[in-house]
């Protein structure tokens, strides 16, 4: 069984004969004389097999990429994407969802999220949005611009409710700014609660 | 109480992960189960027969010379973990071998005919979750086939998975898997495995064997409290022996469990063959402590006692045939992971402790002040002084590893006196020996097993003590270490030279082609993942367990690189590096290696 924190692998600078270098490294370490020496590699097999099916998935997403010229403004990438990134379910994945994501997006292919950000939890957000994007009905998924589904998703497991789904989406038909549409969305799951 | 809802679908799968070589471990299962049914004590008319059949895709073993199977044993077979086995002197002992067999099968579809001395026919078709002996029949599966006519079982493996398939069809190094494990029954008792997997039938014959040249047999030796080794074998031969009999082969009910190998240099080592049985009460003993799989036995104190003895006994047959010193080694390691962790930091301590940087075990703290330097070590002293593991629990033996040395040209006679002592001050051990000691010579010391047993030894931290003490009385050396007993040690504290290893990928970076980066001097090992030599280590192996245990050793022999690498640039730095130097670092690395690799995990 393997214990504690769950990692993945990671980029970062090291120096090496002087000079800096970027390396992949994993989170499992192999601290000697812990004991857990072996539940480390065992973690460390796991995040090599997370790895392998990040690859993957980066392969497909790399592929429908190249369908869409305009990938950053077509809700539909968006929707291919997060379908493509139903792995993490398929495979088991989702407790290091977060992590993956910032492999992906921060680490490897930011251009496929939306742009390098700032910092790695930015960019965690576009990949979080599409692979909530992807669990939606393909019929919804053009009522809405990626802005407006990014403030939708926000709301966790909203679009699980369809009934308040559906009167979110009509709103979004109305052209709302993300500003707006948040704060409808609240009203509109406090009158739901009522 | 309830009764636990049980989810078998994937026990096939976690059964097969125990095995290293899945065929080997299929042949050993079928052979265990029929064995243990035979007619006659002797196997007379015994016969197993392996068949692959190429259009149906699917493998049927069938046994002769056996009692088949009547409603009690019918239901012993179907069942899983039934452990009425484990107490008597059957090879089987769990029931889960079969498992196996549904492994085998795409569609985890196995097929058992069976018939038993009243002349009942009975048939079942399972998967690992369920089976039906009520309502199917042989011909509902294939068509074509008669029942079995005759006394005796067979099992049909259904679809055999493509890759299982294709190994398995490599009929030479089934043949060999057979030979290796059951040639003691071929050998004694002139039975037959019969082997069709490729449309020709062969009989599993013995390798030729060269013309021994020395050899040696005991017999009747007591073990402890546990029985006696029936018959220790031991042949030195004027040739090599084939690979898969080289060792000693521990031997139960006629079924090599595994093989020791013995401690020699390769031209000696590769000479020697041997085998070990036991009586009654040591078979029983050593049956409750085996693996499933029936490919070890866990550290345990009839496996420790028995392992001790036949390593002595080797050792001292080496001795007799070499006429040069004995390859220096370690004893086996019961805990193979410790003892790797240890032999690179060790080697570091006792051979270069400047390479020991002020990286500290997880727990330890940081010494503020630099030690001052050690003084040299006595010309009479304990070089070795050392147990098998940490954490020892209870029914587990403490294996003591102790050597002395005497650099001083003139013979000496010592008192070495060990002690065992509980923290609470309760004592366990303390042994005295009167020792010649040669001049210029390097002796190993043999000390008993210690075992433990509940309630009578306290858990918690003991230490161990070895004092050397000249013909005056005066103190030459002391040394010690400390181990606990059924209680979790604390993290190791002080100096170490390996503290952490990490694993980075290299592809399209500069360290594409490195195997592994310095150690930093905060003790951290940086590995490269992709190196095309891990990868193929890794690729190597197949079960789940031999990879974790395979990547285990390839980091310390990385570690041990590193410590060797180090010690060199040390030795060159001081202007100490001849090629005297050379060659003592070169032997140390090889032991290094040689322990880590060669030795069975236990």
């Amino acid at each position: 069984m393997v214990k504690g924190k769950k990692g993945i692998l990671r980029r970062e600078t090291i120096i090496v004969d002087g000079k800096k270098i970027q390396v992949d490294t994993f989170d499992a370490k192999v601290i000697l004389g812990s004991g857990t020496e072996l539940d480390s590699i065992e973690e460390l097999l796991r995040q090599e097999e997370a790895e392998k099916a990040i690859q993957d998935a980066l392969n497909k997403i790399e592929a429908i990429a190249k369908k869409y010229a305009r990938k950053e403004r077509d809700i539909w990438y968006y929707y291919e994407v997060g379908k493509a990134l139903q792995f993490i379910d398929d495979k088991g994945l989702t407790d290091i969802k977060g992590l993956i994501w910032h492999r992906m997006a921060y680490d490897r292919r930011p251009d496929l999220f939306g742009g390098k950000k700032k910092n790695a939890q930015e960019s965690k957000r576009y990949p979080e949005t599409m692979y909530h994007l992807g669990k939606q009905l393909g019929k919804n998924v053009g009522r809405a611009t990626f802005e407006q589904w990014y403030e939708i998703l926000k709301f966790k497991d909203i679009y699980r409710d369809k009934d308040l789904l559906e009167r979110i989406l009509k709103v979004c038909e109305q052209g709302l700014s993300s500003v707006q549409l948040r704060q409808k969305i609240k009203e509109l799951r406090a009158q739901k609660q009522k | 109480m309830k009764k636990r809802d049980v989810n078998l679908g994937r026990t096939d799968e976690n059964i097969a992960d125990q095995y290293d070589n899945l065929c080997e471990g299929l042949q050993k299962d079928a052979g265990q189960n029929s064995w243990d049914a035979r007619l006659t004590s002797k196997g007379r008319d015994w016969k197993l027969v392996f068949m692959y059949h190429p259009l149906l895709n699917c493998l049927t073993m069938e046994d002769f010379g056996t009692c088949g199977m009547n409603s009690k044993r019918w239901k012993e077979y179907q069942s899983l973990w039934d452990t009425t086995k484990a107490q008597e002197t059957a090879l089987g002992a769990r029931g889960q071998g079969k498992f196996l067999f549904h492994y085998f099968a795409r569609g985890k579809l196995v097929l058992t005919e069976s018939l038993c001395e009243d002349g009942i026919y009975r048939f079942s078709f399972g998967i690992t979750e369920e089976y039906d002996d009520e309502t199917g029949k042989l011909s509902d599966f294939i068509p074509s086939t008669k029942p079995l006519d005759h006394q005796g079982t067979r099992i049909w493996i259904m679809d055999l998975k493509p890759d299982l398939r294709d190994e398995l069809l490599n009929y030479k190094e089934f043949i060999n898997h057979i030979a290796k494990t059951w040639w003691e029954i071929i050998r004694n008792w002139n039975v037959t495995f019969m082997v069709n997997l490729d449309g020709i039938e062969r009989e599993v014959e013995l390798p030729q064997l060269p013309a021994v040249k020395k050899e040696k047999t005991y017999t009747n030796e007591k073990i402890s409290d546990l029985g006696r080794i029936k018959k220790l074998e031991l042949h030195y031969c004027e040739d090599e022996v084939p690979t898969q009999l080289r060792g000693i082969a521990v031997q139960r009910g006629g079924m090599t469990i595994l093989r020791l190998p013995v401690s020699a240099d390769e031209t000696i080592k590769n000479k020697i063959y041997g085998s070990c049985t036991f009586d009654e009460d040591l078979e029983l003993e050593l049956k409750k402590v085996e693996f499933p799989n029936h490919f070890g036995f866990s550290s345990k104190r009839a496996w420790n006692h028995t392992r001790e003895y036949i390593r002595k006994k080797s050792d001292e047959f080496v001795q007799e045939i070499s006429p040069v010193k004995k390859k220096e080694v370690t004893a086996l390691p019961p805990d193979l992971i410790q003892q790797a962790v240890r032999i690179v930091n060790d080697l570091v301590r006792e051979y270069a402790p400047e390479l020991a940087t002020e990286v500290t075990g997880p727990s330890g703290k940081k010494p503020r002040k630099p030690e001052p330097p050690k003084p040299p070590p006595p010309l009479i002293r304990i070089d070795t002084f050392r147990g098998n593991a940490r954490k020892l629990e209870y029914d587990e033996s403490l294996i003591t590893e102790c050597e002395l040395i005497n650099d001083t040209s003139d013979e000496a006679k010592v008192l070495l006196q060990l002690e065992i002592r509980h923290e609470e001050g309760d004592l366990k051990f303390n042994p005295k020996y009167n020792i010649q000691l040669a001049s210029n010579t390097k002796k190993g010391i043999d000390i008993p097993l210690v075992d433990f047993q509940e309630n009578v030894d306290k858990p918690g931290e003991y230490k161990a003590t070895a004092v050397l003490i000249d013909s005056s009385g005066n103190e030459l050396h002391k040394r010690s270490f400390t181990f606990y007993l059924h209680e979790e040690p604390p993290p190791p504290k002080g100096k170490v030279f390996l503290s952490t290893i990490l694993f980075t990928t290299g592809k399209n970076t500069p360290l594409e082609r490195k195997r592994q980066l310095p150690v930093t001097e905060k003790g951290v090992l940086r590995i490269i993942f992709d190196h095309p030599d891990f990868v193929h280590v890794r690729e190597l192996v197949s079960s789940k367990k031999a990879k974790l245990h395979e990547i285990f050793l390839y980091s310390i022999k990385c570690g041990v690189d590193e410590a060797i690498e180090k010690l060199l640039e040390l030795r060159h730095n001081e202007g100490q590096l001849n090629i005297d130097e050379i060659r003592a670092i070169r032997d140390k690395h090889d032991a290094m290696y040689y322990d880590a690799v060669l030795s069975p995990v236990t």
